[in-house]
């Protein structure tokens, strides 16, 4: 290559195009800061630290261990003897005899006493039922829709505290009295049914899992995931009605099945575990106040099976009644239910509209969604929390992701078609959509089928 | 990206203080470097919806890998990488694609020239994207780094752990590649 095609390449290299950043990118990058910088950096270190000294102190319990057994092998046969001799002897006449024996005796004691462990399981017990009643009561507080409850708390201590009681160990002890002032009874009635078996789960991950797979197996593809209806087939059967020029009948439209229909999979695939999204945006068509989405979707690693890969899976949406003036769920979503398992390769998505109140700051928490569930993997209870600020409603609706957009989108939409009222910018945003990516299929789809419907409603 | 001792120091005093928890450096830290970084996956990526949303993530994993940070390199050669990898895991996800074969034109937006003229440049700058695209990693990464990216042959080489002239020569063999990629794409 000679010099000049060389300082042709650099200048064509140097020249590639460039976009300006749309706006709002700086906005979508500073939202996703996470509040506890330090906090991590802290972790981090504290990750270490204490990595560092657990191998510190497993060195030495192996040095102490290694020395105590090389103390008892280098004994004489003599005392050894002497122990084995008195072994059987009361324990009270041991401790006179020698301090060694003692030790041991004291050992056989605790290891008989039976009473031990169902004190401290029929503690935990009343440790769950109350962080299960401050929960409730905090629910409460917010007034707003309540899908769950967060148990975080008291898993943590049942799966710390409680060693595995013995097979016959007698029901825990009664329960703690239910709140008088709870709003949501259903709810209520669902997440306590559920306690037993998220008990036995945590004391036998293996048998948490076969229950799973039972469930799998017994439930086969799912058309609904925590009550929210995923139904795929329902679009498909609105886009016939809709192409053969005829008008669907209101319980036709599942505003939901519809609303995952678009939510679709996630842009980037989720490799393990369970994924939480949450997102809120301004309404895509104006509206009159402060009105908005907010949107969660829960996405579970893509894989070949189609087993389980959490079970006893619930979603909390806590929202701030000092922000949020009104919530309505979008659909049938008014209460949120208990999953038993939750199958790999899947994508549920909820979404709430909310009216906000006047003169918010941007840093106002609107809503904390939570979701907490078993990991199959390891049997351990986990727990995942997104919160979403009033700045999140302050943006553009345009600068939102691609599938908070379509699911919104496809939301406002739907409520135009059981209304029967037009939305004609419906099919104009979802034409921009469909514009900026035409590999994206369901933007494409969702054009078309604004399109068709906006004409029917019009007359045309 | 300046290289300056005072940009230097200046970068350095804005990690400390992130790494404090202030948000409000971190919030600095992306008006100073966003705009770069939207440039370079754009150039990689040719679509502009794309680059924003990878410019998204990116940052969303540099705060996570943020405390793994060790301060050899500039702040925005680390960011850079991140952003590149972070583009190579957008092509090799298997549900959405960004087919190299097919990408969609650039957004350029001149009115000077005349329509012929721009289309001409558009499917030439294509041209030499995707040649660049089909370059072995090694080579591919230091092209883009360079010019894409802005990055200096000498931060290149310390990230990637090799001599500046083991750099050099790497760009060599990518321009030697790319002239006969392209000489054999002209009809």
């Amino acid at each position: 290559m000679n010099a000049k095609r060389k300082a042709e390449l650099q200048r064509k290299l140097a020249m590639a195009p460039v976009a300006k950043p749309p706006a709002g990118l700086a906005e979508r990058i500073k939202n996703d800061i996470p509040e506890y910088l330090r906090a991590d950096a802290d972790r981090v270190r504290l990750t270490r630290s204490v990595s560092f000294n657990m191998r510190v102190a497993a060195a030495v319990l192996v040095i102490i261990s290694s020395a105590i057994g090389a103390i008892y092998l280098l004994e004489p046969q003599e005392e050894l003897s002497k122990i084995a001799t008195s072994a059987p002897q009361p324990a009270r006449a041991a401790t006179t005899t020698y301090a060694r024996q003692t030790d041991e005796v004291q050992v056989e004691i605790t290891q008989e006493a039976p009473a031990a462990p169902v004190m401290q399981v029929a503690n935990v017990t009343t440790s769950a039922a109350e962080g299960r009643r401050l929960e409730r009561a905090d629910t409460a507080a917010v007034g707003g829709v309540s899908g769950g409850y967060a148990m975080a708390a008291a898993d943590s201590i049942v799966a710390e505290a409680a060693p595995p009681p013995p097979p016959a160990a007698p029901p825990a002890a009664a329960p703690a009295p239910e709140p008088v002032s709870f709003a949501d009874t259903t709810t209520a009635t669902v997440a306590a049914e559920a306690e037993p078996q998220r008990a036995t789960a945590r004391l036998a991950a293996p048998s948490l899992v076969r229950e799973a797979h039972a469930a799998e197996v017994k439930s086969g593809p799912a058309d609904s995931v925590f009550g929210i209806s995923v139904d795929q087939g329902v679009f498909h059967r609105l886009k016939e009605t809709l192409e053969a020029n005829k008008r669907p009948t209101a319980s036709d439209v599942n505003v939901e099945a519809i609303i995952n229909y678009f939510a679709g999979a996630p842009a980037k695939t989720v490799k393990r575990g369970v994924k939480l999204e949450a997102e809120g945006s301004p309404s895509p068509v104006e509206k009159i106040g402060h009105s908005g989405y907010l949107r969660f979707t829960v996405d579970t690693a893509s894989a070949d099976s189609r087993l389980p890969v959490a079970a006893n899976a619930k979603v909390e949406i806590d929202l701030n009644g000092k922000v949020v003036e009104h919530a309505q769920p979008v659909g049938n979503t008014a209460m949120l239910a208990h999953e038993d398992a939750l199958l790999h390769n899947l994508s549920v998505t909820g979404l709430y509209e909310l009216t906000l109140r006047p003169n918010l700051r941007a840093s106002d928490r609107v809503a904390t969604i939570r979701l907490s569930y078993t990991d199959l993997t390891d049997g351990k209870p986990k727990n995942l929390e997104k919160t979403v600020y009033a700045r999140d409603f302050a943006k553009r609706w345009t600068t939102a992701t691609r599938r908070h957009r379509l699911a919104s989108l496809g939301a406002v939409w739907g409520q135009s078609l059981k209304s029967t009222s037009p939305a004609p910018e419906v099919a104009r945003r979802a034409e921009e959509l469909a514009t900026q990516a035409p590999e994206d299929a369901r933007a494409k789809e969702l054009a078309t089928a604004a399109t068709a419907s906006s004409k029917l409603n019009s007359g045309f | 990206m300046s290289t300056t001792p005072t940009a230097w120091a200046e970068e350095r005093t804005l990690l400390e203080a992130i790494r404090e928890g202030d948000q409000a450096a971190a919030e600095e830290l992306v008006e100073r470097t966003y705009s770069a970084v939207f440039a370079s996956i754009y150039r990689l990526c040719g679509d502009s919806d794309l680059a924003a949303d990878l410019t998204q993530e990116t940052y969303q994993k540099a705060w996570g890998a943020l405390p793994g940070f060790d301060g050899r390199s500039q702040l925005f050669t680390w960011l850079y990488r991140i952003a590149y990898t972070t583009f190579l895991n957008h092509i090799r996800r298997p549900r959405r694609m960004t087919s190299l074969d097919e990408p969609e034109s650039f957004e350029v937006k001149d009115e000077t020239p005349s329509a012929d003229e721009v289309l001409m440049e558009q499917e030439e700058a294509e041209r030499l994207r995707e040649a660049v695209m089909k370059l072995p990693e090694d080579l591919r990464f230091t092209v883009t780094a360079h010019f894409w990216g802005g990055l200096p042959v000498k931060e290149i080489a310390r990230i990637e752990n090799i001599t500046t002239v083991a750099i050099r020569k790497r760009l060599h063999k990518a321009f030697s590649i790319l002239e006969s990629s392209l000489e054999e794409e002209v009809p």
